[in-house]
């Protein structure tokens, strides 16, 4: 795969503070690439710095193999970005902030008209084209957000934050249709996020802090390393409790359930084999984001965001 | 400007307009200037000139005037007053745009395009000019309206030139406000410089009160201000006609000699005709100031769109050669 995003000891601070500190990473095209972090951790000032409206102190940034620094003109025709807060002009209707947008990107007249066909029947905006922007839904809006990003069909979508705020259920449709997209068109995501879920569907994932990468690697790779499997044990009797003492595995309460964490499944296939009265009622959940979040960062990743 | 730098400032100018009409809290209050004026004219300000217009011919021995002469001649000095302001004022409100698209992240995403910076500022401005231009019209029809209800004594040229006198005021004022907006980052900022904007300039342009009832000091102050010198031309072409009647009217009782004596005294008495630091005003200087002050801004705009984006360029840049 090509690289469509290269970042080498990017830096960047604003006044002591240094928002992102020496980072360097590779996207891939058509890759779904997540950056992982709280707020604060220098996720949006990257962006920012990728697409030009932020300058840099020091480092090297190029997309598609061109120079931010020389050609961002021909770079911006190239990425499509939805903000964490939305853009969209709220006095203006969906088709009149879609065609304003678009006009920018070289499609006016046929050539708009057809791509909003595509576009429309896509994300299913034909009823909402003469809306108002303030009279739509959050996730309607979201939707919007997605489809003007996407209307010039750019090779990369930056993704910041996109999700944040919306039900569960919007969410969801949101990432359908992202993802049937980027199957289409190998389409490079790039996705910034504090939700563990969404990271961990990515192909790769970066985790930062206080603007430094503090991990790197695949959903898996990351789970490897720094989590672990856990088996709980549900309505747990003395059988779980001599299995458990006998093994000598630590173990904590978590409500009517005994979480145990273990290497991985494979032990857990042992513990079965060895004493199979004991999985009476039990589950074996396999290591989560959330854990390599707070085993990398130290921090919880809900209370982390409440706190900021 | 290449065929897409034309397109991209079309359809920018475009949306800013859409975005400035569809904002209707931002679109009303643009019209508060020019409606408190008419206002202040229904209720008081109207009795006002017209007492200040028989107090001077009184002088000369005049104490009655047809009443369409009288509303024709204060009818005018309003329009003038509104016109003078609202060119200026409305400038501020038009762009707040630029400040709310800051604010919003809108101003980030049009950045985001490949579009050129110069474009995008060229676009606001356009806006500007012409959201302004269009209320100042709409301002106008409904003043000639009220002109041909009350006394009309404007001739084709009078239309002509306050027309031209309005779309060089209204340059003027979208340049000043896009200077000063270019360095505003926060709602607080705009409003506060709206604020200041709609009710000092209406003064600062002697366009609420004839300058002579100021001090000295404030007096010379705002012969310094080119405004000034644009509400002149615009109180003489609204006001000329309705003196000219004027003195015909009263040239039969006190002969054409004191006849002109008391117009040429009225001018001075309603900045029809003003003095400035010893020197009486023509209206070709009046245009000359006016002239110069727009080709003035147009360079200092020009310059300050230029130098934030060799800013933001120069560190955008200034890495790569470290």
């Amino acid at each position: 795969m090509n690289n469509i995003i290269e970042v080498a000891h990017l830096k960047k601070s604003f006044k002591s503070v240094k928002a992102v500190d020496d980072i360097s990473f590779i996207v891939h095209e058509g890759e779904f690439f997540a950056f992982l972090g709280l707020n604060g951790a220098g996720k949006s000032t990257t962006i920012n710095i990728i697409t030009g409206a932020l300058p840099k102190d020091d480092g090297e940034v190029k997309v598609n193999g061109l120079n931010i620094e020389g050609d961002l003109s021909k770079i911006r025709a190239n990425v499509g970005i939805v903000y964490q807060n939305s853009t969209l002009d709220r006095f203006l209707s969906v088709y009149d902030n879609l065609r304003f947008k678009a006009a920018l990107y070289g499609y006016t007249g046929d050539r708009f008209s057809k791509r909003l066909e595509e576009i429309t029947g896509q994300f299913e905006l034909s009823s909402l084209l003469k809306r108002p922007l303030g009279k739509l839904s959050g996730g309607q809006r979201r939707r919007v957000d997605i489809a003007r990003a996407l209307f010039h069909e750019p090779k990369i979508l930056i993704l910041d934050e996109p999700t944040t705020g919306l039900d569960p259920q919007t969410r969801q449709r949101v990432w359908e249709v992202i993802k049937d997209e980027q199957k289409k068109k190998n389409l490079t995501v790039f996705l910034t996020t504090h939700y563990m879920e969404e990271a961990a569907e990515a192909h790769y994932v970066v985790i930062l802090d206080k603007g430094k990468i503090v991990a790197k690697g695949t959903p898996i790779d990351l789970k490897e390393r720094y989590s672990h499997d856990s088996l709980f044990f549900y309505h747990p009797d003395d059988v779980v409790y001599s299995l458990l003492k006998r093994k000598g595995l630590q173990y904590s309460l978590k409500n009517d359930s005994l979480a145990v964490p273990i290497e991985n499944s494979l032990f857990a296939r042992g513990l079965m084999q060895e004493c199979p009265e004991a999985f009476t009622d039990f589950e074996l959940i396999k290591g989560r984001m959330d854990d390599v979040f707070l085993n990398v960062t130290g921090k919880d990743m809900e209370e982390g965001t409440k706190n900021e | 400007m290449n065929k897409k730098a034309w397109t991209d400032f079309v359809y920018l100018t475009k949306r800013d307009i859409k975005v400035f009409y569809n904002d209707r809290p931002s679109f009303l209050a643009s019209l508060i200037s020019p409606f408190i004026l008419v206002l202040l004219y229904v209720t008081f300000l109207k009795n006002v000139y017209d007492d200040s217009l028989l107090s001077v011919l009184s002088h000369f021995g005049i104490d009655s005037l047809p009443m369409t002469l009288i509303n024709g001649f204060s009818g005018g000095w309003l329009m003038s007053s509104i016109m003078a302001t609202t060119c200026v004022t409305l400038t501020f409100c038009g762009n707040t745009i630029v400040v709310a698209d800051k604010l919003s992240g809108a101003s980030n995403d049009i950045q985001a395009a490949p579009v050129s910076r110069n474009v995008i500022y060229l676009a606001y401005f356009a806006c500007n000019f012409i959201s302004t231009i269009l209320v100042a019209l709409i301002a106008l029809i409904l003043g000639f309206g009220y002109l041909a209800f009350v006394g009309w004594f404007l001739s084709f040229l009078d239309v002509f030139m306050i027309l031209l006198t309005t779309i060089l005021l209204t340059l003027f004022g979208s340049f000043l406000a896009s200077i000063i907006m270019s360095f505003l980052h926060s709602q607080g900022s705009i409003t506060t410089w709206s604020i200041i904007v709609s009710s000092v300039y209406g003064f600062l342009c002697g366009a609420y009160m004839p300058i002579s009832s100021f001090s000295n000091g404030l007096a010379n102050l705002i012969y310094c201000l080119p405004g000034t010198y644009a509400t002149m031309a615009l109180r003489h072409y609204f006001c000329h006609g309705a003196l000219e009647a004027i003195e015909t009217n009263i040239a039969g009782d006190i002969g054409t000699e004191k006849a002109s004596a008391a117009i040429v005294a009225i001018q001075g008495g309603f900045d029809i005709q003003i003095t400035a630091f010893g020197n009486k005003i023509t209206l070709q200087f009046a245009f000359l100031i006016l002239g110069l002050a727009i080709i003035f801004m147009l360079i200092a705009y020009s310059l300050i769109v230029f130098l934030q984006g060799r800013s933001a360029e120069f560190k955008r840049g200034k890495s790569a050669k470290a």
